[in-house]
């Protein structure tokens, strides 16, 4: 059968139009979605960092002034100046929120101990994190399955047994040929309206098609959904290349979208935290609390120490500046025992990653959505790339406090000016266009592979 | 026993079944012969109350069908053309199953009777229905109808795919039940089973029932030929 | 005739090797689900107690010390797992398990487990409330779309009415067979799950996981009446499948998360920048037109009349301690204002959520069934109100002590063991199970509403049985 009267044959049908319909409007509600929460965060970051900037102008004014609280580096650093070190959005941030609505996009630096400021996050809705979001990553990875299988589960087990299959091989066509043409014709509906949607869902999302930063990876998120619905139709192909009735093929295809979308992934997230589990966060607190205490301990020793050499403080405060040295040295000393502490978490976190980079080879619906989701930046990856720069920064800008306040020295508007900024080092082009080679592979292959065993089965198909 | 008044039946402007009017008595075999589409099924399906008539009524042992379906079922048994039952259990179970559910509380021994009586061999009775032949099949279908004992009887083509042996077999057991005292209406394409069995023979052609005779006054040639005028245009 | 069919319908799954292998599948991973929650379960309660009883220890044994500074190292709550919270853990993977109980400030809940998973647990955690929720109702709809339109297509029912069975005694006999026959497969699981239950917790919660029971048991029956309507009245069994599967992926994975993010757009939370600077800015005006300073003052000058003295020096009680008192009393009001106003506004998406239930029963019986496992945002919310509470009280003993015990002006003075082991130990106490079944009135109405549909719909396809295939 011509590509054209099958064409002709889905549109009567009816069923082919209202799935691609569908799919695009879910696609382009879920673009904008995206790009409603993209909004959100970049203006709270753009305050945050218009409101440091203001009290940073002001603070610097003053220490012009010879105010005292705005020369001393101890009572900037450490209860007043904090630098907020910002995630930026990415250009197809919109297109896949991934953890983007769950974890910080941005930390208040201060002078203080790290762990002051790294566990934070901001007040959500938990019905809303436990459900996850609804994002065109979503849209691709879990739904245009079902769009293809409702398409192609009947695929030949209809024609057989309507008896249309043997009418046709009776007229000389081949069976293969002719299966095929039906393929075709419905991969070529599936594509031409994954492309015209996707392109759509691009420019509600706010993605730059002018920048290289932005079309290059939308062109790889194009072809990664490409292959995955190709990756659908092999296996639909394969499925119906043994003959079978109708609905036990729906039943099957329908199974597998359960296994590779829905179990896979969480036996994987499974696996990797119980294997890899994260130290416990309430051990953390504990051990928090007794780095705490030493810390304080010492502390009120040092300051005996204090008033034992000035004896002439005693009954008054001790002076801003070695209060806050004392403060500093505390700060320094809790950092340090919790530091170990610290790092384990983030190795775990890494092993984690590890291992489902591994597991996610169970699963394409897991490979595919690393893929979309590393593409557009909302991945653990370049969320932990953040916290490390994060941490550096933090190490500068303590530095830069403790280092004046141990000599006792005051800040000056040239300090002000000398202080450092935070710029996120996004990862390149290349590496993030590369995160997306495993999925692109993987679903080639098995394409190929089911394609191949598929298309051998059906020279050998029982027509009737 | 089993009667449709001016019974009609149209599909949008297609008329399946035209004014049939009919009765078949206790002790009859009614054959009804005609085409495909000649309205021989849709009265069937009428009388079992599957579709609702157009006009008209269809009635069985007095009770009307559309106003009492559950009821008229009751008093009739049924065997279609290809009779499909549950392949997964064997042919007794088949039966058993049936039996019960028309109400009929029938030990194991008399069921076993009844699938012999309708010709089916010991040796089946306990197999798979899916493996049955279809004349096996038949079998069983007709079982059924004699386990319940019904007054009246429908059969959609009963002897189209079977052999000579099985539908002679088959044309002696509807004898035998007529002569027990059931009506039956039986819808065929065999004019000679029909001239075999039948006490009156009706002949339809697009749903109207053009043709009456009782098969003892018609002899087969002459059935033939006015069967052959009524399909003519 | 009923109990015939229904016997039948019941045998004819027991035998059918599909329906033994799904349930060997489901039954498996419920297995896997079970093993993994009860396992985690287990850890975190052992932890949780042993965190918070070296928690008190730490407070009891942290020697002399002035009060305030005791009051500034304050006390950490840490919520225990609840014994349901293996069958459902509902959104607190989402929600911090322990709270910091300091001077002055009310803090949010810390140490969000969900921080510590990996991307892929956005795809859904693997839980037995998932397991009945969304996988055994497929389970339901295989088993059961055939049912009426195989029955059709092989002629069976045509056979089935003429033998005189009615087709609503044909429906309720399949419902109660396939029924009964989901009831026996699932029930191994359902006896490892009340096992579990009773072996980790005694009979405490058996009421709660009884009225579980009965709502799992509810919906899967919404589930079984919707594929066999859907059965009777399609076209053919593959109509009924791809109906019923469309139906299933929508109510069980789209509607949810569209409805929540539709919330999130119609009712945006305080961002945590929002939160702070109106604490801040409420912090130094004071709340009701009265500044704290100006209380303060207003305070000294009541009390100095009171003991007829003319300096604060002079009065027989240390007024630093009623200032750190009212500075609590601005500081507390303060944060009930803007603890309110986000739980408001979290609330309203809420509201947007439930209202959005009506289209997906599957949401209805998730937020019943996390409201009962104890593991919804108003048990969390009940957490945080009751570590709050404890804290306002632990604040208050020791502003207390230092205005009575010590003097103005006295900088040295400590208190002791006594005064921390007076604060007592911070206790949770789960709500009872009749709080949570009042919050979920919405969610049982939506049920009953599905019901009521669903009979009509079933009553109305089965009075209009089509019998041939054509």
């Amino acid at each position: 059968m011509s590509l054209r009267q099958e064409l002709h044959l889905l549109r009567r049908e009816g069923l082919a139009p209202w799935a691609l319909v569908t799919l695009t409007l879910l696609l382009v509600a879920a673009a904008l979605n995206g790009r409603a929460l993209l909004g959100v965060q970049a203006r709270t970051a753009a305050a945050l960092e218009e409101e440091v900037a203001q009290t940073t102008r002001a603070l610097a004014d003053q220490a012009g002034r010879g105010v005292a609280t705005a020369v001393s580096p101890g009572v900037v650093g450490y209860s007043l100046l904090s630098e907020p070190a910002v995630l930026p959005t990415t250009p197809l941030g919109a297109l896949a929120i991934g953890q983007g609505d769950l974890l910080p996009a941005w930390y208040p630096v201060s002078a203080r101990g790290a762990h002051h400021f790294l566990a934070r996050s901001e007040p959500e809705n938990p019905l809303r994190l436990s459900i996850g979001n609804f994002d065109a990553a979503f849209v691709i990875v879990w739904l245009l399955p079902l769009v293809v299988i409702a398409l192609t589960f009947n695929l030949v087990s209809a024609e057989r047994e309507r008896g249309v299959l043997a009418v046709a091989v009776a007229t000389g066509a081949s069976a293969t040929d002719f299966i095929l043409g039906k393929v075709a014709a419905r991969a070529a509906i599936v594509f031409g309206s994954l492309w015209v949607a996707l392109l759509a869902a691009a420019l509600a999302g706010g993605v730059p098609l002018g920048r290289a930063a932005g079309a290059l990876p939308l062109l790889l998120w194009l072809l990664g959904a490409t292959l995955y619905g190709a990756f659908w139709f092999a296996l639909a192909l394969f499925v119906n290349s043994r003959p079978r009735a109708s609905d036990q093929n729906a039943s099957l295809l329908a199974g597998a979208w359960l296994v590779l979308v829905i179990l896979l992934p969480a036996l994987t997230n499974l696996a990797a935290t119980t294997v890899f589990a994260a130290p416990s966060r309430v051990a953390l607190t504990t051990e928090l609390r007794e780095a705490s205490e030493e810390a304080d301990r010492a502390a009120a020793a040092s300051r005996d120490q204090y008033f034992f050499d000035h004896p002439e403080m005693q009954g008054g405060d001790m002076d801003r500046t070695a209060y806050f040295q004392s403060v500093a040295q505390t700060e320094l000393s809790i950092s340090t025992a919790m530091a170990p502490l610290l790092a384990q978490f983030d190795t775990q976190a890494r092993r984690q990653q590890s291992l489902v980079e591994v597991l996610q080879f169970l699963s394409p619906g897991t490979t595919t959505w690393q893929a979309l989701t590393a593409l557009a930046g909302s991945d653990g990856a370049r969320q932990r790339e953040f916290r490390a720069q994060t941490l550096a920064f933090h190490e500068r800008w303590s530095g830069f406090f403790r280092e004046r306040l141990m000599r006792g020295a005051t800040l000056t508007p040239a300090d002000y000016a000398a202080l450092p900024q935070f710029r996120f080092d996004e990862p390149s082009l290349g590496r993030t266009l590369a995160r997306a080679l495993p999925a692109v592979a993987m679903l080639l292959v098995l394409s190929l592979l089911l394609g191949g065993i598929a298309i051998r089965r059906l020279r050998r198909f029982p027509v009737v | 026993m089993l009667e449709t008044r001016k019974l009609s039946k149209t599909y949008g402007d297609v008329a399946a079944l035209r004014e049939l009017d009919l009765v078949v008595r206790p002790g009859e075999i009614y054959c009804l012969l005609g085409a495909n589409g000649a309205g021989k099924t849709t009265a069937i399906n009428l009388l079992l109350g599957f579709i609702e008539p157009s006009a008209g009524s269809a009635h069985v042992a007095g009770i009307e069908v559309a106003t009492d379906p559950n009821g008229a079922r009751r008093k009739l048994a049924y065997i279609p053309e290809t009779v499909m039952l549950y392949g997964a259990l064997t042919g007794f179970e088949n039966l058993k199953y049936f039996s019960e559910l028309s109400g009929q509380k029938l030990s194991d021994e008399e069921l076993r009777g009844c699938l012999s009586r309708a010709g089916l061999a010991p040796a089946a009775h306990d197999r798979p229905l899916k493996g049955y032949s279809k004349g096996m099949r038949q079998k069983v279908g007709v079982a059924i109808a004699i386990a319940k004992r019904a007054g009246a009887l429908l059969l959609d083509e009963p002897t189209s795919g079977l052999d000579p042996k099985a539908s002679n077999e088959f044309s002696e057991l509807i004898l035998a039940l007529a002569r027990d005292g059931a009506a039956i209406l039986m819808a065929t394409h065999d004019l000679y089973r029909a001239k075999e069995t039948g006490t009156r023979i009706g002949i339809m052609r697009e749903g109207v029932l053009r043709a009456q005779y009782a098969a003892a006054d018609i002899s087969h040639t002459a059935l033939e030929q006015a069967y052959l005028e009524q399909m003519q245009d | 005739m009923i109990g015939i069919v229904a016997r039948k319908e019941l045998r004819g799954a027991l035998r059918d090797g599909r329906v033994l292998a799904g349930a060997c599948v489901l039954l498996l991973l419920g297995v896997v689900a079970l093993a993994s929650a009860g396992a985690r379960y287990a850890s975190v309660s052992r932890e949780r107690a042993v965190a918070q009883a070296l928690i008190q220890e730490q407070w009891t044994q942290q020697g002399e010390k002035n009060p305030h500074s005791a009051a500034h190292y304050g006390i950490y709550a840490f919520r225990p797992a609840l014994p349901l919270s293996f069958f459902d853990p509902g959104v607190l993977s989402y929600e911090g398990v322990s709270i910091w109980l300091e001077a002055h400030k009310r803090n949010f809940a810390a140490g969000r487990p969900a921080d510590d998973m990996t991307a892929l647990a956005r795809f859904g955690e693997l839980s037995l409330g998932f397991v009945f929720q969304a996988l055994v109702p497929l389970g339901l709809l295989l088993m059961a779309y055939a049912s009426f339109s195989s029955e059709r297509e092989s002629g069976t029912l045509r056979q089935l009415l003429a033998s005189g069975v009615t087709p609503a005694q044909l429906f309720i006999g399949k419902f109660l067979g396939l029924g009964g026959a989901a009831l026996l497969l699932l029930a191994p699981l359902l006896v490892l799950c009340i096992g579990t239950l009773l072996f980790a917790s005694g009979a405490t919660w058996l009421p709660a996981a009884m009225v579980l029971l009965l709502a799992y048991a509810f919906y899967g029956a919404l589930v079984l009446l919707l594929a066999l309507t859907v059965s009777a009245r399609a076209a053919s069994s593959q109509t009924a499948l791809l109906a019923l599967l469309a139906f299933w992926a929508v109510v069980t994975f789209v509607v949810p998360r569209i409805a929540a993010d539709l919330g999130r757009i119609l009712q945006p939370t305080p961002t945590a920048g929002d939160f702070q600077r109106g604490v801040d800015a409420d912090l130094a005006t004071g709340l009701g037109g009265e500044s704290p300073a100006a209380m303060v003052e207003k305070r000294r000058s009541q009390l100095l009349k009171l003991y007829k003295v003319e300096r604060e020096q002079d009065l027989p009680i240390n007024f630093q301690g009623i200032v750190f008192g009212i500075q609590d009393e601005v500081s507390n009001a303060v944060y009930d204002k803007h603890f309110g106003i986000l739980e408001r506004a979290i609330d309203a998406q809420v509201d947007v959520f439930e209202a959005a239930t009506v289209l997906s029963p599957r949401m209805a019986l998730a937020l019943l069934s996390q409201e009962v496992a104890g593991t919804s945002l108003q048990h969390q919310r009940h957490f945080e109100r009751g570590a709050e509470a404890f804290r306002r009280k632990l604040m208050d003993l020791l502003n207390r002590d230092i205005a009575m015990n010590s003097k103005s002006g006295q900088a040295d003075y400590r208190a002791g063991p006594d005064l921390w082991r007076s604060t007592g130990e911070y206790h949770f106490e789960p709500e009872p199970l009749g709080a949570s079944l009042a919050r979920s009135a919405a969610p049982l109405t939506v049920l009953v509403l599905w019901l009521a549909v669903l009979l009509g719909a079933a009553i109305v396809t089965t009075r209009r049985l089509r019998v041939l295939a054509t």
